[in-house]
Order: C-alpha cells, then sequence, then structure tokens
C-alpha cells in the first residue's frame, strides 16, 4: 500500500513536472517564432574599421597607439568604433595573422608567435574591458617592445613586398 | 507560398539522402536482433539488470546509426523483452556518436569539451532511463520466440528477407514521420533566419535550441560537424550540447514511436523531463567549456540547413530545387538509396504474396547439414568476432574517411581551382557549390593529422585558419553576387591556399 503511494506521488511530481516543461517550451516558442527574422537579414561578417591591411602596417599602428597612451602623442586617425586601448588590444591579437598573410617563412612566423602569444593569452584571460588594464602594469610595456622585438621580421617583411604596379602607375600619371 | 513548400519538400528529401545509409544498418541490425532470438538479444542488453544501461550506451556509441536507423532496432528490443528504460537509453546515444564524428570533434571542437559531452550523455542516459523504469514499472513486452533457423546461407537469406519485410514495415511510417518533421520545420524558419541563434551572450539560447532541436534531424556527423563549427565562432556551447542531445538524438518519428508504444502521456513526460535534464546539464557546462581566445563571429552558418532553403530573390525555385538535391546527394547514399528501393520492393512483393511467411517457414523446415571440413562456431564466438569486428571496422572507416595527406591535398587542389575560378568569372552557383566540399576538405586535413599523429604546427594551423576565413567571406560575396568582391576574395583564396600548401612542403 505505501509503495503504491510513493508510487503515485512520483507519477504526481512527475506530471507536474512535465507540465512545467512543456509549458515553458510553448511560451518560448511562441515569443520565438514571433520574431522571426526574414531571409533578407542575412548576417554579414563584419570587417572591423580598425583592422590593418597588413603586418607593417600593424606595427606601425601599434608604434602610434602606445606613443599616444604613453606620452599622449597626438594620433593622425582616431578609432572611430572602439576605444584606443580596444584598438591596441585588437591590433596586437592580429599580428600572428597579419603576418602569416605572407610568404614569412614559418621560422620568422615564430618569432612574431613567440613574441605575442604571452599577450594574446593575457588578453583573453581578462574579464573588464581593456581600458581598464591594458594600460597598468608590464602590459603596455610589453607591448611597446614589440616593434623592436620583430625588426629584423618586418626588414624581411618589407623586403617581400613587391610594388603595386598598377597603382603606382596611376599615382604617377596624377598632378 | 510556393517557394516554403518546394523548400520543405527539398529539406525531407535532403534528411532521407543523409539517413539512408544508417536506416540499413539500423536494419541489418534489427534484422541480426531477430534472428539471433529474444534471449540472446537480452542478454546483449545486460538482461534487465544494472549492466543494461551501461551497455545499451556503450553499444550506442559503437553502432553507426542515427536517430531514424535507430527506430527499428528499438522496435526489436521491445519485441525481445528489453525494459522500456533501456531501450530509450540506446535510442538516445545511438544516433549521438560514432567512432567516425567522435574523432571529427575532438580534433576540431575542444578535446576536453567532447569527453565531457560523451560523459554528460552517459549521465543523460542513466538517469532518464532509470527515471522511466522507475515512473513507468513493466513496461517490457514478451513475445513469441521466433524458431531458429538452420546455419549456412539459409540464415544469411532469412537477415534479408527480415529487413525486406521490415523495410516496409510500420516502422518505416516512424522513420517517414521524422524526414517529413524535418522538412516541416522549415516552414517556420525562413532562410537564414538561425544565424543568430546560438550566441554565447544570449541566455536564451539554449532554450531556443532545444526547441527547435526536437523535429530537427540530423546524422552524428552532421551534428558534430556543427559542434565545431559553433566551437570556432565562439557560439554558446551550452547550445551546443543542448543541439548535439536532442537533435541528433530525437526526432518527431522516434517521439511518435515511444507514443506508440507507450503511451502519449508517457512520452510527453519523458520528452518532458529529458528537456529539462539536457537544459540543466547545458547550462551547468557551458561556461565552462567555452573556448578561450576564440573572437566571436557573431553568428553561425551551423543551421542554415534546419531553414527554408530558398530566400527572397530566387526567380527559378524548381529547378534551384533539383540543382540543391543533385548537388547534395554524395555516392555513399546514392547506393544506399538503392539498397532501400531494393529492400522496399522485395518487402513489398513478399507482403503481397507471402504474409504468411512461407518463405521463412520453408528456410526453416531444413535441418542442417552435415559439416565435413566446417565447423558451427558457438554464439559467443560469434558475438565476439562481431563486437571486435565493429571495433575493427570502426578504426578502419576513421582512416578511411580521414585519409593521408597527399591524398587530400590531391583532392583539395582540384576544389580550391574549381572555386577560385568560379569566383573570379562570376558562376555563383558553382562556387556556392565548391564551398562546402573545400571546408570539408579543410577539416579532413586536420583530423588526418591528429589521427596519423603528424601535429600541425601554430605555423599550419594559423595558414589554415587563413583559408578558412577567406572561403567564408567569399561564400558571402558569392551568396550576395557581388562581382567584384567575389573576384577580389577568389583571388586572395588562390594565394592563401598557394601559402597554406607551402607551409606543408617537405612535411609530408
Amino acid at each position: 500500500m505505501a509503495k503504491t503511494n510513493k508510487h503515485s506521488q512520483s507519477n504526481r511530481l512527475g506530471r507536474c513536472l512535465c507540465a512545467l516543461v512543456w509549458l515553458s517550451i510553448a511560451l518560448l516558442g511562441s515569443s520565438m517564432l514571433g520574431c522571426q527574422k526574414s531571409a533578407s537579414q542575412e548576417e554579414a561578417h563584419h570587417i572591423p574599421a580598425h583592422l590593418p591591411a597588413n603586418f607593417e602596417q600593424a606595427l606601425v599602428r601599434i608604434e602610434q597607439l602606445v606613443a599616444h597612451v604613453k606620452d599622449g602623442a597626438a594620433l593622425e586617425q582616431k578609432p572611430t568604433e572602439v576605444t584606443v586601448e580596444t584598438e591596441l588590444r585588437d591590433v596586437v591579437r592580429w599580428l600572428p595573422e597579419l603576418a602569416a598573410q605572407s610568404d614569412l617563412k614559418e621560422v620568422d612566423w615564430n618569432v612574431v608567435d613567440e613574441a605575442t602569444r604571452d599577450l594574446i593569452d593575457s588578453f583573453s584571460q581578462a574579464k573588464e574591458p581593456p581600458e581598464k588594464w591594458l594600460i597598468q602594469g608590464e602590459t603596455l610595456a610589453n607591448i611597446a617592445q614589440l616593434p623592436q622585438q620583430l625588426a629584423a621580421v618586418r626588414e624581411k617583411y618589407r623586403a617581400m613586398q613587391v610594388p603595386d604596379v598598377v597603382e603606382d602607375a596611376e599615382s604617377e600619371n596624377q598632378p | 507560398m510556393d517557394s516554403m513548400i518546394i523548400g520543405a519538400i527539398v529539406r525531407t528529401l535532403q534528411a532521407a539522402m543523409q539517413a539512408a545509409p544508417t536506416v540499413i544498418v539500423g536494419l541489418l541490425v534489427a534484422a541480426i536482433f531477430q534472428r539471433i532470438g529474444r534471449d540472446v538479444t537480452n542478454k546483449i542488453f545486460g538482461s534487465n539488470s544494472w549492466r543494461s544501461l551501461p551497455q545499451a550506451w556503450g553499444l550506442g556509441m559503437l553502432l553507426p546509426v542515427c536517430s531514424l536507423g535507430a527506430v527499428p532496432i528499438m522496435s526489436e528490443m521491445r519485441r525481445a523483452g528489453v525494459a522500456g528504460g533501456v531501450i530509450l537509453a540506446f535510442g538516445l546515444t545511438a544516433p549521438l556518436f560514432n567512432p567516425v564524428s567522435v574523432l571529427y570533434g575532438l580534433t576540431l571542437s575542444d578535446p576536453v569539451a567532447i569527453i565531457v559531452f560523451t560523459f554528460c550523455s552517459l549521465i543523460i542516459v542513466t538517469v532518464m532511463g532509470t527515471a522511466w523504469d522507475w515512473f513507468f514499472t513493466k513496461s517490457e513486452q514478451a513475445i513469441e520466440p521466433i524458431g531458429p533457423m538452420p546455419y549456412g546461407w539459409r540464415r544469411l537469406v532469412a537477415v534479408f528477407v527480415t529487413m525486406a519485410r521490415m523495410s516496409v514495415s510500420r516502422d518505416m511510417l516512424f522513420v517517414l514521420a521524422g524526414l517529413v518533421g524535418a522538412g516541416l520545420l522549415s516552414l517556420f524558419l525562413p532562410a537564414g533566419s538561425l544565424q543568430s541563434a546560438a550566441e554565447e551572450k544570449d541566455i536564451l539560447a539554449p532554450a531556443r535550441m532545444a526547441l527547435i532541436a526536437i523535429p530537427v534531424y540530423a546524422t552524428p556527423m552532421v551534428a558534430m560537424v556543427q559542434l565545431a563549427s559553433m566551437f570556432q565562432h565562439g557560439n554558446s556551447i551550452a547550445a551546443a550540447f543542448t543541439l548535439l542531445v536532442l537533435g541528433t538524438g530525437l526526432n518527431l518519428g522516434m517521439l511518435w514511436w515511444i507514443a506508440r508504444q507507450y503511451g502519449v502521456k508517457k512520452m510527453l513526460s519523458w520528452v518532458g523531463m529529458l528537456v529539462a535534464f539536457v537544459l540543466i546539464l547545458a547550462y551547468a557546462v557551458g561556461k565552462p567549456l567555452y573556448p578561450k581566445g576564440v573572437e566571436p563571429a557573431g553568428h553561425t552558418h551551423a543551421f542554415d540547413n534546419y531553414c527554408a532553403p530558398f530566400g527572397e530573390g530566387v526567380e527559378d525555385v524548381p529547378a534551384a530545387a533539383l540543382k540543391m538535391l543533385n548537388d547534395s546527394l554524395l555516392p555513399h547514399e546514392l547506393v544506399s538509396l538503392v539498397g532501400i528501393g531494393v529492400l522496399v520492393l522485395v518487402g513489398g512483393c513478399l507482403t503481397i504474396w507471402d504474409r504468411q511467411g512461407r518463405f521463412e517457414a520453408f528456410l526453416a523446415s531444413a535441418k542442417n547439414e552435415e559439416l565435413k571440413n566446417d565447423i558451427v562456431l558457438p554464439g559467443y564466438v560469434i558475438g565476439g568476432v562481431s563486437l571486435c569486428g565493429l571495433v575493427i571496422a570502426s578504426i578502419a572507416a576513421c582512416y578511411m574517411y580521414y585519409p593521408s595527406r597527399s591524398e587530400i591535398f590531391a583532392e583539395m587542389k582540384i576544389v580550391n581551382t574549381e572555386l577560385v575560378s568560379s569566383a573570379t568569372s562570376g558562376d555563383w552557383d558553382t562556387g556556392l557549390y565548391w564551398v562546402p566540399i573545400h571546408e570539408d576538405w579543410l577539416r579532413k586535413l586536420q583530423v588526418s593529422a591528429y589521427l596519423r599523429r603528424q601535429p600541425l604546427s601554430r605555423y599550419q594551423q594559423m595558414k589554415i585558419k587563413i583559408v578558412e576565413e577567406g572561403i567564408e567571406l567569399l561564400e558571402h560575396a558569392l551568396e550576395d553576387k557581388e562581382k567584384e568582391e567575389a573576384e577580389l576574395l577568389g583571388k586572395r583564396l588562390g594565394i592563401a591556399y598557394f601559402r597554406m600548401r607551402m607551409s606543408f612542403a617537405g612535411a609530408q
């Protein structure tokens, strides 16, 4: 008898739980179907405005941003979508990928990777926005050293660049 | 309206193509279970003891079946008197993983996450199986055992005949319901509408995924590809887990099967509990497993296949539908569809002319022949060899599915050339056809390296990442039919591919 009661109690409990779950599913369903996007609203890949065009430009930008943050040097191009600190963090984070978008050999790319790996790891561990931690402690000093650390790789990168014949010809024709 | 209905038909047929190979495997396993008899089948699943649930989980992990292929096996387990909780545990696990998909997940998602997902599935199976047997006792069904079949060719023919009969049985209606459910889902989801459905910061993402996932049909491999894509795009891991368990493990056909066998109330109670439990686990593991250092892409294409295939602006929908079906049909799927066709034909003839099973009676009537230079193997030897064979076949399948690096590069060279040339010449449809194939070979390259213990250097990984990003950007340009951008991105992809290929020069 006691066993039957226990069983019917557990059945009731199960039914209540089940009803609750199905009710939540129905509510969620109606809210979800009510806010469907149409096909024309397909997501596009957002390419950040502050993404440098190449490895060389990234290093130049790091130099400019570090000078701005450390010494208050004026910025010719101010970031539009993000803060200076966020831009600095992002450009450092993109360095290995930008370096890999070239004909740099593995041994040279490894120099870029090793110089930035610890910094990028520390970025991913940060829970607060870069404005709160990037200019403090050793992080900014380590970032400031990057152009110097990567000077040899930068030279090799520059030597590999082929001038854009069409662009040069066009600029020569312009008055 | 027409495009929506045609879209739903396309999604149903695509699901049928994907399901065909695993449905054949399901029919074969179910036919073997029927032929080996009630007692042996019961023994395989632990004879309704404490071992039954882990054994069902283990067998489910090894068998290459999907949630539709599992239906005939579940029916046979039911006929054999296996407890309801064990049947559902098997039905839920078998579609989740197979060795090829686990290997894929280990390489392209976070290995820790896949291991955690695997153990979470064991917990779910154990809890839900136990809950079923606790709430709904005496759910097992006893049937009259089928008479023994003489060994040799007669037994093999009997297995084929059983498969044929099963292919036109009521079980196939559940399979059809699962397929139609996948098609109907696309009626409610406009093209591309799930691209931001699984964002990491969206607290409702796992719950939303649970709702979509139940009618979804996904093979283990498709689910693992989606999981890897979600990891790479920084999507919600909790949503990924929900999709894996509910999307791969359940479908409308399976729910109908449970309702038919045990009653609607029991089915609803069990599914309700399952959804709640999966969501609790998903929310618990989602945050700790989130990959570090991944930049959220803000969207994903992983679920585009569950939405309507045609958005606005498609002019000739029937022609586009035919092309889409033709493009998505893979050779092994075609062979399996032909195989199912043959089974249905034979099964249909037997149903019309031999409903009483006279043919099987004829096969069973012969006495065992006397053997001269042969021996009759005992059941445990056959069982052991089958199990070892399954493991060996799984390992071999992994090596076949992920070929050597040189073979992959030989294929990828052709694919890359086709994609780049169609992008630069503005051939949008051809370009979009080659995009997923190129992505697939890139993933195989990574898994093959992992499988063959040829670890990729960080340099090589970065080069692969650049090619992947190039393909994704190009895909958008092709979809939007932007001529200049597609041409530029096509050329860039060609260069990125060449650099990636060069990073492997001397490493083969």
